[in-house]
């Protein structure tokens, strides 16, 4: 029995590390949080929250000049309409001149 | 199975000749739907997921099914009504490491492998189609009719997203348009004492709907497009 436990062990952890979720490329969110992007020079910068039927929900930043750099911004998960927005996936897009740069993903539930 | 009864029927069963006099009649039929959708707002959806760092994958065909009813209201008339679906997915989704799966196969002495994939996020839309079409009977041989038609087509649609933790959903419905050309062949088989025929379509389909939920505000499931469908009916 014992020997039995020896073996299957390491194998219910490697199936378990299989499923981490940590692995994700993107972040799950059950509260506001602080978001980072870069800026490779300076511009008007635009940041929009969208659902995952790509509706606009959410103006984060609008035609705000920043300079290049490291810059970070947060959502409250809250809608345009100061609603707690439902589960489910959203994209924050970073726009440069009219230009996205940056699409970041993340996965909100309570 | 269709296709292959459908060879059999047209190539290695010709026709008897029967009784080459034409009489009008029902039939009812099951068929296999492979179409290619549009869907542009799935691939730009699928794109934005990609631009977030996701190897996002998306189908090109939807595959479905139906039921259908197929009337011989003259010589050179046709219609057919049918119920049926097709379904379009997509996701993203994760492997196991090959080192991982080889520790898991060492330890378990072969009998668990991590070879399978963890759907992380999954895609899902479906489309249940009512038709209603009417046909020109263009050429009529004993056993072998083509035919042309069109006629509306009344789509109920949803689209499904599930990720770990959520799971978004929305439905709409609307109506559109098919147009398409088929073969139809009699079979010398026979289904006790009913008569069996193998149908061959294909043609263009519009039915773009739009998911009416408040957060989908107006998005659109496209699945217009080409299609092909292979039936086997029997006489009624």
């Amino acid at each position: 029995m014992g020997k039995i436990l020896l073996f299957l062990l390491p194998a219910i952890l490697l199936m378990s590390a299989g499923c981490n979720d940590s692995t994700y490329p993107f972040e799950q969110v059950t509260e506001e949080f602080t978001f980072t992007y870069d800026l490779p020079n300076e511009g008007v910068v635009d940041l929009f929250v969208l659902n995952c039927y790509m509706n606009n929900i959410r103006t984060l930043q609008a035609d705000s000049t920043q300079p290049a750099g490291s810059h970070s911004s947060s959502w409250d998960l809250l809608d345009s309409s100061a609603l707690r927005v439902p589960d489910g996936l959203y994209y924050i897009r970073i726009i440069l001149d009219d230009d996205v740069i940056e699409t970041q993903m993340y996965e909100v539930y309570k | 199975m269709t296709l292959l009864m459908l060879l059999l029927c047209t190539i290695g069963q010709p026709y008897d000749g029967g009784n080459d006099s034409f009489s009008p009649g029902f039939r009812i039929g099951f068929t296999f739907i492979g179409s290619f959708p549009s869907m542009q707002t799935e691939k730009d959806f699928a794109d934005m997921n990609t631009a977030a760092g996701l190897d996002f994958e998306l189908g090109s065909v939807s595959w479905g099914g139906s039921v259908e009813v197929l009337g011989d209201l003259s010589e050179k008339f046709r219609i057919r009504g049918s119920f049926g679906g097709t379904n379009f997915s997509g996701g993203y989704s994760e492997g196991y490491d090959a080192m991982q799966n080889l520790f898991l196969i060492i330890f378990t002495l072969g009998l668990f492998s991590g070879g399978g994939e963890d759907d992380v996020i999954e895609l899902n839309d479906q489309a249940i189609n009512l038709e209603a079409q009417a046909y020109y009977v263009l050429t009529r041989t004993p056993g072998l009719s083509i035919s042309a038609g069109a006629g509306p087509v009344y789509t109920f649609a949803s689209r499904k997203l599930d990720s770990p933790n959520t799971a978004t959903s929305g439905t709409g419905s609307g109506l559109g348009f098919v147009a398409s050309v088929r073969l139809d062949q009699e079979s010398t088989f026979k289904l006790g004492c009913l008569p069996l025929m193998f149908g061959l379509e294909g043609g263009y389909r519009m039915n773009s709907v739009k998911i009416s939920d408040e957060e989908a505000d107006d998005y659109k499931l496209d699945f217009s497009g080409p299609f092909f469908k292979l039936g086997t009916y029997i006489g009624l």
